[in-house]
């Protein structure tokens, strides 16, 4: 009885909410395919109308993007992403607080060594995750990806490194690094107030459409955002990893 | 039965699956590994509403005209879900680092109201 009335209440639930959303009009307001912001963006160009066609090597897009979710997530709403930024600094911010002073006592935590197989692969992998993970975020204007996953990408090779070596990265250095990033996202803010009189506006136009230097706002954006992904992730990890494991107080 | 239909219903299912898990049992393990099910079928219902037939990745190309039908998927529904996953991981971690307070101050991962409530209960 204990088992099966969540498990009916959840079911329950389930086919109510596939009733709702699955049939009559609200399935054809879901799934018309657009929100109808779709449409309107990228099509306008605020200064002449568009150009029949556009292609790479081309102007006449609203936005030097040529992902057009980076063009959302950078561009448009830009000052969201500053939010979002900061939730997932204060996320892992309170994740070191709550587990603040609950480290593993003396200078060198005991640790395992490292099998033979995770510290031999560990530089090729680590060297792989890095090449990847710049390039990622460096292409988010381009191609699916960007700041985001690349940080990630950047964090799992720091701590496949922290834990094949058993060295820490140091918590100031990854608080340097976090605030830097965070201070840069904001400065590069500022600079659109003061050149183009609205903050996070893109400052410098791009080449053309599809080049690499298409965006050259958005690269450096992603890149900020990747090194404050990847340096809040590892310092997420270490403060869950290193923390006082009640059951090894028997251990040496 | 279209692929809309047979991707909403498993998303559906995903959030289903961590409704059950949150309700079903205790374990502080159990229900942050539940709201993370959740929130993964949220966003893959998300990510459906922007869907259209034949619609590519929302990026740019040749294929690319100003005119007629947009070629590629609705993008604003897929920049909300990146948001939603970054927010989600930002606060698994947190939760996580309550679980392990958790299991700190009382040696298991089991929250109940009062132990000894509950065994009389069950």
């Amino acid at each position: 009885m204990t088992r099966l009335l969540p498990a009916l209440v959840s079911l329950a639930v389930v086919v109510l909410l596939g009733a709702l959303l699955l049939t009559g009009p609200t399935r054809d307001g879901l799934f018309r395919g657009s929100s109808g912001l779709g449409d309107t963006f990228s099509r306008r160009d605020a200064r002449g109308p568009a150009p029949d066609r556009v292609g790479p090597g081309s102007r006449g897009l609203e936005n030097a993007s040529a992902n057009t979710v980076t063009a959302i997530v950078l561009d448009y709403r830009g000052f969201d992403t500053l939010g979002e930024v900061t939730v997932l600094f204060a996320a892992v911010a309170g994740a070191g607080l709550a587990l603040f002073g609950r480290r593993r006592r003396g200078q060198a935590p005991p640790r395992r060594r490292a099998s033979l197989i995770l510290t031999t692969a560990a530089p090729f992998v680590v060297l792989f995750l890095f090449v990847v993970g710049l390039a990622v975020a460096l292409h988010g204007h381009l191609t699916p990806g960007g700041g985001f996953p690349g940080g990630a990408l950047l964090a799992a090779g720091l701590v496949l490194l922290m834990s094949s070596t058993g060295h820490e990265p140091s918590a100031r250095r990854l608080h340097l690094l976090e605030g830097l990033a965070g201070f840069s996202f904001v400065t590069v803010g500022v600079a659109g107030l003061v050149w183009k009189g609205s903050f996070l506006a893109h400052f410098t136009g791009g080449g053309a459409l599809g080049d690499f230097w298409s965006a050259p706002v958005t690269i450096l954006l992603y890149l900020i955002i990747a090194l404050k992904v990847s340096s809040e992730l590892t310092g997420a990890v270490r403060t869950l990893a290193l923390v006082e494991d009640p059951t090894d107080k028997e251990a040496p | 039965m279209n692929i809309v239909t047979i991707v909403a219903i498993s998303a559906l299912l995903l959030f289903g699956i961590g409704l059950y898990g949150l309700w079903s049992g205790r374990n502080v393990l159990r229900w942050i590994l539940a709201v993370g099910l959740m929130e993964t079928g949220v966003n893959v219902f998300l990510v459906l509403t922007g869907w259209r037939p034949g619609a590519a990745a929302p990026i740019v190309t040749e294929a690319f005209s100003t005119s007629g039908p947009l070629p590629f998927i609705d993008p604003v529904p897929s920049a909300l879900v990146l948001t939603s996953i970054v927010i989600g991981l930002g606060t698994t971690t947190l939760a996580l680092a309550l679980a392990v307070l958790h299991g700190q101050e009382h040696g298991n991962l089991d929250c109940g109201d009062d132990p000894g409530t509950l065994e009389v209960l069950e």
